[in-house]
């Protein structure tokens, strides 16, 4: 429902679209998998580390979350028949280029391969990014400027978190420096501290602009400042407070897989359901049926498992396999999940 | 989809190509032979800079550390250790190295006592009972090897840092194993523990060998041949010159005392 109300400035008309309304699914399950995810999976992956190696806790978020949430992306890229005619040639001419050359690049035990962390951090904000985008929405909001100040809030402020995190600084120099790249020290220092300029250079800009918005009455998307408090929150508390490089990352990829499962099966349910049904969307509609939900956990957990216990058969094939759909789920990510597409948004 | 967005994304499937076409010329024709040529002393420079401006972070401080260890700056590398398990008391990869380099300092004894109250505090670390079970048994102090190497069968052979190399952990536990008890002179245990380890992996032929001298040790001739000719049949080639001829001897020792009985 979207209310009219006398916009303090100017007396323009400015349409407020009540608090209860500017939900993805609802208020219970989005604070439970999108907002208040990244809290949660701090307290679990700490409590975690109360019984468990580290290394453990960090394998088995890898094996059953990270790597099984590229599901979800191929059942929206190919099950979804308007995502697969839309995207035919990136859905099939990609894979054809990316599986050989992953597989070569492993064969020849690449250095390459790992700097795809590189492209894995790239699309952890993307995913945010997208979730501010929709909250926006949502909140009846638009604008180029608000855009684009989200789009430079989210980026430097990660980019921000990332330059002074002890586990990324080893991570790059690490194998930068085993690529045969030694980046130089004052090189490294001069983005660290541009990186912070910049971020609270934004964060001055931003937070300007939210108190003129709401000077003047302005409706604010108070759900995309919440997203974004907790995970920025949580990324800093992961990635520069907490020093155990096992933990750290357990802790970012677990809310990032589970936000990402529970948006995908959320917007796919409500897609499926407005479809009238054809033989072309019967997969897509029976693996997006509530009832069939436990299809959809046991699907991203199978290919979780299938590669824990393929990479004890052959370590190099599996490692390709899931290289390659990791890359595919990056590169798929980018157009998938357009929020500016007036054909997407419908279904939000 | 429209001809201008399809050319678009060929542009952008041909650069993607390109890329990772130049950027493997790269790694292995240009970076690679710069990499080869660095010296230690380069490497000591580049994690000392990294270090410094990263002093929080337990592994760069052990990467430092691990380069000092390599230009001998033995003292140096302890102080790099012992600073990245002030900062993460659980960082199993910092205590064996804080063990590596004492060791390397002719200070064993203190090493062991360190590590020893290591993996006292952090049971789980089965490298540290690895190492002390190795020690032990050369050491010959057989009671203080069995049990290291019981809490190391006890630990879950996690392998929390890609700092040091072990191979099998199972495998090398089943093998320390059935050697501290074979010194002990617990044959069967040790026969029962070799099993474990040819089970974990039956590619590497000292897991027969080590079970064949404890079954000839324990008057079973047939049954060491029968293993040792297992080995044989696993024996690949010349490179296993030594392995084959101390499989050689053993199946002879295996003759005669079958021979003899």
């Amino acid at each position: 429902m979207v209310a009219e109300i006398e916009g303090a400035a100017g007396g323009t008309s400015v349409s407020r679209v009540p608090i209860r309304d500017q939900y993805i699914a609802s208020p219970a399950f989005d604070w439970v998998f999108f907002i208040g995810v990244p809290l949660v999976a701090v307290a679990i992956v700490m409590a975690a580390a109360y019984f468990l190696p580290a290394a453990r806790i960090e394998y088995y978020v890898i094996g059953y979350m990270a790597v099984g949430h590229h599901i979800p992306t191929m059942i929206r890229a190919y099950g979804d028949p308007g995502e697969l005619s839309r995207n035919r040639v990136q859905l099939f001419a990609i894979p054809l280029c990316v599986a050989p050359l992953v597989i070569a690049l492993t064969l020849f035990d690449a250095r390459l391969l790992t700097l795809i962390f590189v492209w894995d951090q790239y699309h952890f904000i993307r995913q945010h990014y997208g979730f501010m985008r929709i909250y926006n929405a949502k909140a009846g909001l638009g604008g180029d400027v608000d855009s684009s100040l989200d789009h430079w809030l989210c980026f430097s402020f990660f980019i921000c978190i990332l330059a002074h995190s002890g586990f990324y600084g080893y991570m790059f120099a690490d194998s930068f420096y085993d690529v045969g790249i030694a980046v130089p020290n004052w090189l490294v220092n001069t983005f660290r501290t541009g990186s912070l300029v910049v971020a609270i250079g934004v964060g001055v800009v931003y937070l300007a602009r939210l108190q003129s918005r709401i000077a003047r009455g302005l409706p604010v998307a108070w759900l995309k400042l919440a997203v974004f408090a907790t995970s920025l929150g949580v990324w800093y508390y992961a990635y520069v407070v907490i020093t155990d490089g096992f933990l750290n990352y357990a802790i970012s990829s677990l809310f990032h897989c589970i936000q990402y499962d529970a948006f995908a099966w959320h917007y796919n349910r409500k897609k499926a359901r407005a479809m009238t049904p054809t033989r072309g969307n019967a997969f897509f509609r029976m693996i997006n049926k509530t009832s069939n939900l436990w299809m959809y956990i046991a699907a991203i957990w199978s290919y979780g498992l299938l590669s824990a216990f393929g990479k004890d058969v052959s370590l190099a094939a599996f490692l390709a396999l899931n290289t390659t759909t990791g890359v595919l789920h990056y590169y798929f990510d980018a157009f998938i999940w357009r929020v500016q597409r007036v054909d997407f948004r419908e279904h939000l | 989809m429209t001809d201008a967005a399809k050319n678009s994304y060929v542009r952008s499937l041909v650069l993607l190509v390109s890329l990772v076409f130049l950027f493997f010329f790269l790694e292995r024709w240009v970076f690679a032979p710069v990499m080869e040529a660095r010296l230690p002393e380069d490497n000591v420079k580049y994690w000392e800079e990294h270090a410094r401006r990263n002093s929080g972070y337990p592994p760069s401080r052990i990467r430092l550390a691990l380069a000092y260890t390599e230009v001998e700056r033995l003292d140096e590398a302890l102080h790099e250790f012992e600073a990245a398990l002030k900062l993460q008391p659980h960082l199993d990869g910092a205590a064996i190295g804080r063990y590596g380099v004492t060791v390397a300092k002719g200070e064993k004894e203190r090493a062991l006592t360190a590590l020893a109250s290591y993996a006292q505090e952090h049971p789980g670390c089965g490298v540290c009972w690895q190492n002390l079970a190795f020690e032990y048994l050369d050491l010959g102090r057989l009671d203080a090897a069995a049990t290291a190497v019981d809490a190391l069968l006890a630990s879950s052979f996690d392998v929390e840092s890609g700092m040091y190399s072990v191979g099998n952990l199972r495998f090398e536990a089943g093998l320390i194993a059935g050697r501290v008890y074979a010194a002990r002179g617990e044959h069967q245990r040790a026969i029962a523990h070799y099993s474990d380890a040819i089970r974990e992996d039956p590619s590497d032929l000292r897991g027969y060998v080590l079970q064949a001298e404890s079954l000839l040790a324990s008057a079973q001739p047939n049954k060491a041949l029968a293993v040792l000719d297992e080995a044989r049949g696993r024996l690949e080639t010349a490179e296993n010159d030594r392995m084959q001829r101390r499989i050689q001897r053993l199946q002879a020792q295996a003759r005669r005392a079958g021979t003899s009985r």
